[in-house]
């Protein structure tokens, strides 16, 4: 099975995956950037929020 | 270790010129026999404090020397135990006595049922180790109840990291004790999505609902190599049975656990993922140190970026971001499956980590 590893370009700053995933179908390497992308989004809303409400 | 009966005739046959040697000797009664500490603790009874009765001890009474033999062989060699000072508990004076005699003729045999008595024991003893230090450190648990625990028989297995123990819809016979490792409980979605519900280390029994909750309904897995040790439900049963007490401790333990399943919701539902994996690693961290596996300033934290996304409900990418994340904050670092902390006070605000649900005193 290919190996797919998922880098993240953040603000200027890139956060390299050394591990790695091993996917095969197109749909779920898709699906991992794109849920990945939304739960470092909720993240950020949260923190965002917390910050707010202090 | 399981010690199958060829071992104990081998270790007979290679260390029987050193025994039959302080056999031939001299009587029970010679000093000789102070060179050995030859458990039976299978017999409760207590020595007297006369001298000449403490000829034979328990390996309890053991110094570091033999235990740690003990982890790279199934048989201590009887100069490891030599070492020891023989104080605690073992078998009446008279009884050995009556017993040593009484098998003159066949010294081998004998010395072969005293090295599997010995060996078993010692097996015992390191297993169950972990588990005592956890169960005293959590509830009140007296002498007769640690050995009452200490006496339950136990099978000794080592398993590859990876491997199932346990899977969900199996009816286990019987409970598994991690002497060695780390393992963790999961549940998988039908889409094939793992949640990691709990971690576990040594000293702890995760199935030990298995006991009264028939069919498993999750999975147990090991994450390292473990050496694990499997008491059967009907010796459980038997010793909560006798010693309500262990029954009351045992159930303790397992409503612990729930209070350690109710934070981990509240962790994957409301923290964001920084913190979710701070909070992870200091609850991790206060476990082991009540096993003494928290030495300086690395512990282990042997969980992959795809196990920990699946400890804290997200991917590993994500994961893989918020370990780099608490890295270039200075808060922790990572090292092959072991963890140091950087940053104390960092750790302990992101982490929002009240230790409360440990439950890590009686009098909590």
């Amino acid at each position: 099975m290919p190996r797919f590893y998922f880098h993240i370009v953040e603000d200027g700053r890139v956060i390299t995956d050394e591990e790695g995933q091993e996917l095969i179908e197109t749909d779920a390497i898709r699906m991992e950037a794109v849920e990945t992308g939304a739960s470092i989004a909720r993240d950020g809303s949260s923190e965002g929020a917390r910050a707010g409400s202090s | 270790m399981a010690c199958s009966p060829s071992r104990v005739r081998e270790a007979a046959s290679t260390r029987l010129p050193i025994i039959s040697g302080a056999l031939s000797r001299g009587t029970i009664a010679n000093a000789q026999w102070r060179l050995f500490g030859f458990p039976w603790s299978s017999e409760s009874a207590r020595f007297g404090q006369s001298p000449q009765r403490q000829i034979l001890a328990v390996p309890r009474a053991c110094p570091r020397a033999a235990s740690a033999a003990l982890k790279n062989s199934s048989l201590i060699s009887p100069v490891a135990c030599a070492a020891s000072r023989h104080t605690g508990a073992g078998i009446p004076f008279e009884a050995m006595r009556k017993r040593l005699l009484g098998n003159r003729g066949k010294p081998l045999q004998f010395l072969i049922i005293l090295l599997q008595s010995w060996s078993s024991t010692l097996t015992n003893e390191s297993i169950t180790n972990m588990l005592i230090r956890r169960l005293r450190t959590i509830s009140a648990l007296d002498d007769q109840d640690v050995q009452a625990v200490r006496l339950l028989p136990v099978v000794v297995k080592h398993y590859q990291p990876g491997q199932a123990i346990v899977r969900d819809g199996e009816r286990p016979a019987e409970c598994c004790l991690i002497s060695k490792g780390f393992c963790v409980r999961s549940k998988t979605t039908s889409n094939g999505k793992r949640q990691i519900l709990s971690i576990h280390i040594p000293g702890e029994i995760p199935d030990l609902q298995s006991l009264h909750l028939h069919v498993l309904d999750h999975d147990l897995t090991t994450l390292t190599e473990c050496t694990l040790g499997f008491i059967s439900h009907v010796s459980l049963r038997e010793v909560t049975r006798r010693r309500p007490n262990v029954a009351e401790i045992f159930w303790r333990d397992t409503l612990i656990d729930a209070a350690l399943f109710r934070d981990w919701i509240v962790n994957v539902g409301q923290r964001p993922a920084p913190s979710r994996l701070a909070h992870i690693i200091v609850e991790l961290r206060e476990r082991l140190k009540v096993i003494g596996q928290v030495q300086g300033a690395w512990f282990e934290m042997p969980l992959t970026q795809e196990q920990i996304g699946e400890a804290m409900g997200i991917t590993p990418v994500h994961a893989n971001r918020t370990v780099k994340q608490l890295r270039d904050d200075n808060v922790l670092e990572f090292r092959r499956g072991s963890v140091r902390v950087i940053d104390e006070q960092k750790l302990l605000e992101l982490a929002d980590f009240d230790g409360l649900y440990l439950h890590q005193k009686p009098s909590l």
